[in-house]
């Protein structure tokens, strides 16, 4: 991996953030040392959040958690 | 009929208790698929044979790791992972469900059913690679495993903890023998595990029906990676067998493992990491193809007492290639084993089943196992039957042979006669005593050769029959007395007598016909 990767946060989200949710991505983002901040649209996720900075990716998608919830029924 | 209420309630608790937390994870993302083989980019910290999901359920193992990507093998094929693909680290490498609920039980190299039943009611499991048992923690080998084979019983004693290499060519019997010994192991306290490694799953599903019906499945599993498994499976199938096997032998207890066949995994192996693209050497196997199984066999072992004297007894099976003993991964796994039985096909082809060629098999620790009955007995055998295999070779040639030399080739072939054994069909400790009293005895000269087989079988029929208290006499741990052996042979004489007059009338009928 590059290591110019590691300052960039790639944020998905079901739909376009208010403000206020991307201002307080970003500043989550910039507490882990990022410097750039991607947003893109998924529908795919159903909603929440995902957020992947370098090799490390913290999944908050509605779609993540039905999966979830689905294997341990 | 399913109660909808009482399952939605059910379903709802279920789902209150699900804790969905958002956790960080350390991915990386498919750049290459092809071949079972995946290559990741990212996935920095990733370790050695570390488990991985891939996005959409797919679980891979890490086996290269390289400066800028790790390649990895799938486990489950490689339908349903694309480009670009997500794959998680686990942080936990392969593990084998163990427990007393897998004896019974038909199972997948990672634990999973395969007999249509329900998934085997097992906390915990055992990491598939561990490290062999210390030197200190190992304890002699002392007692025997029976295979309930006379010619490997008497001739090459397998030990409780000991290795022992069944080669052979094709159709020679290699499994015959293990199984065998499977079915012998019943009433023995002995837990078995049956590893097959890319076998035809005919095949395999003609030995569970063996296991079944003769119910030796209740102290046996069977771990199966067929020819169609996806090659990684087939790679950890017999390290997974090994540890279930580690989860009984630390509880003390003593366990039989085959692997059919090591020449099969050998092959998997090489398969994975050619296309890993590891430079190949000598019959294009990897450079590390005898770690592969030295770390595989060294973990039988036979544990101290202070550990609980726990055992595992390991059968891996080779298969040759027109009796090439000396080819790579064959004199790899001799040289790991503590001795092999090996297996001629032109042994088999003549009638002497099982087809143990006596000359070049050996046991390199079994014999201090040996029951000393059996021991003391059996201790010229291996010298006579070579002797009269020497002899054999010469009477090739036609000439005429002495009265000595005669006896000693006679002998010698009704010595054969008496080593060959059905297959199902085991003889125990006592039994074998006898026939090698028979056999030893000059009562044998009666006996007209090519009826020795029927002979002894009839034999042990009436002495159970008949005579039962002369097998309960036997002691397999002290030398036969000469008192009891006197008796014995007595009770033999006697059925040789009746045995002469009721072969008779047939000679005369087949003599009549030939005129």
């Amino acid at each position: 991996m590059k290591s110019s990767e590691k300052h960039v946060a790639r944020v998905t989200l079901a739909m376009r953030a208010d403000d206020e949710t991307a201002e307080r991505i970003t500043r989550f983002a910039e507490s882990r040392g990022c410097t750039h901040v991607h947003f893109c649209i998924d529908p795919g996720i159903l909603g929440g959040v995902i957020i992947q900075i370098g090799d490390v990716i913290y999944d908050g998608s509605v779609r993540a958690r039905l999966e979830t919830v689905r294997r341990s029924v | 009929m399913i109660d909808v209420n009482a399952l939605g309630k059910d379903l709802r608790e279920k789902i209150a208790n699900v804790r969905v937390n958002i956790d960080e994870r350390v991915c990386g993302r498919v750049i290459y698929s092809g071949d079972g083989i995946i290559r990741i980019s990212g996935l920095h910290d990733v370790k050695y044979n570390e488990l991985l999901e891939v996005q959409g359920g797919a679980r891979a193992l890490a086996l290269n790791l390289e400066t800028d990507c790790v390649g990895a093998v799938l486990l489950s094929g490689s339908e349903g992972v694309g480009f670009g693909d997500l794959v998680y680290s686990t942080g936990e490498t392969v593990h084998m469900r163990v427990g007393e609920a897998m004896l019974g039980r038909v199972v997948d190299p990672l634990g999973d059913p395969l007999d249509g039943m329900e998934e085997p009611a097992c906390t915990q499991t055992r990491p598939v690679e561990y490290p062999a048992p210390s030197i200190m923690d190992r304890g002699k080998v002392n007692t025997p495993l029976q295979t309930g084979i006379l010619a490997i019983d008497s001739m090459i004693p397998i030990g409780r903890g000991q290795r022992e290499l069944i080669i052979g060519d094709r159709q020679t019997g290699k499994t015959a023998i293990a199984v065998d010994t499977i079915l012998n192991q019943k009433g023995e306290n002995v837990i078995c595990i049956y590893v097959s490694i890319g076998q035809k799953a005919s095949s395999l599903a003609k030995i569970i029906q063996t296991l079944r019906s003769t119910g030796a499945m209740d102290y046996t599993c069977v771990v199966c990676s067929t020819a169609d498994d996806a090659v990684p499976l087939q790679y950890i199938a017999p390290y997974s067998g090994c540890a279930l096997a580690e989860y009984f032998m630390y509880r003390g207890k003593d366990v039989l493992i085959v692997y059919d066949d090591l020449s099969k995994h050998a092959v998997a192996y090489r398969t994975m990491s050619l296309l890993l693209k590891r430079p190949s050497g000598r019959e294009a196997y990897p450079g590390d193809v005898f770690y592969l199984h030295s770390r595989l066999l060294e973990r039988a072992a036979k544990l101290s007492a202070d550990l609980g004297g726990g055992s595992i007894t390991a059968l891996p099976i080779v298969e040759t290639l027109a009796g090439d003993i000396s080819a790579y991964i064959p004199t790899n796994v001799i040289s790991i084993t503590d001795g092999q039985i090996y297996l001629e096909s032109e042994l088999f082809n003549s009638g002497v089943r099982p087809a143990v060629n006596v000359g070049l098999s050996v046991s390199r620790v079994g014999g201090s196992a040996q029951r000393a009955a059996i021991r003391r007995i059996s201790g010229q055998l291996r010298v006579n039957l070579a002797q009269y295999r020497e002899l054999a070779i010469f009477m090739q040639f036609g000439s005429d042979l002495d009265a000595e030399t005669q006896k000693t080739l006679s002998r010698g072939a009704k010595m054969t006669d008496t080593l060959k054994q059905p297959q199902y069909r085991n003889y125990s400790v006592r039994e074998q005593i006898v026939l090698l009293l028979v056999a030893e005895s000059d009562l044998i000269d009666k006996i007209p050769a090519k009826k020795v087989t029927a002979f002894n079988a009839g034999f042990l029929d009436m002495l159970r029959a008949e005579h039962a208290e002369l097998l309960e006499a036997i002691d397999a741990d002290t030398a036969v007395s000469d008192e009891l052996r006197a008796r014995i042979l007595a009770a033999a004489e006697q059925y040789a007598d009746a045995f002469a007059v009721e072969e008779e009338p047939h000679a005369a009928e087949h003599a009549e016909e030939v005129q």
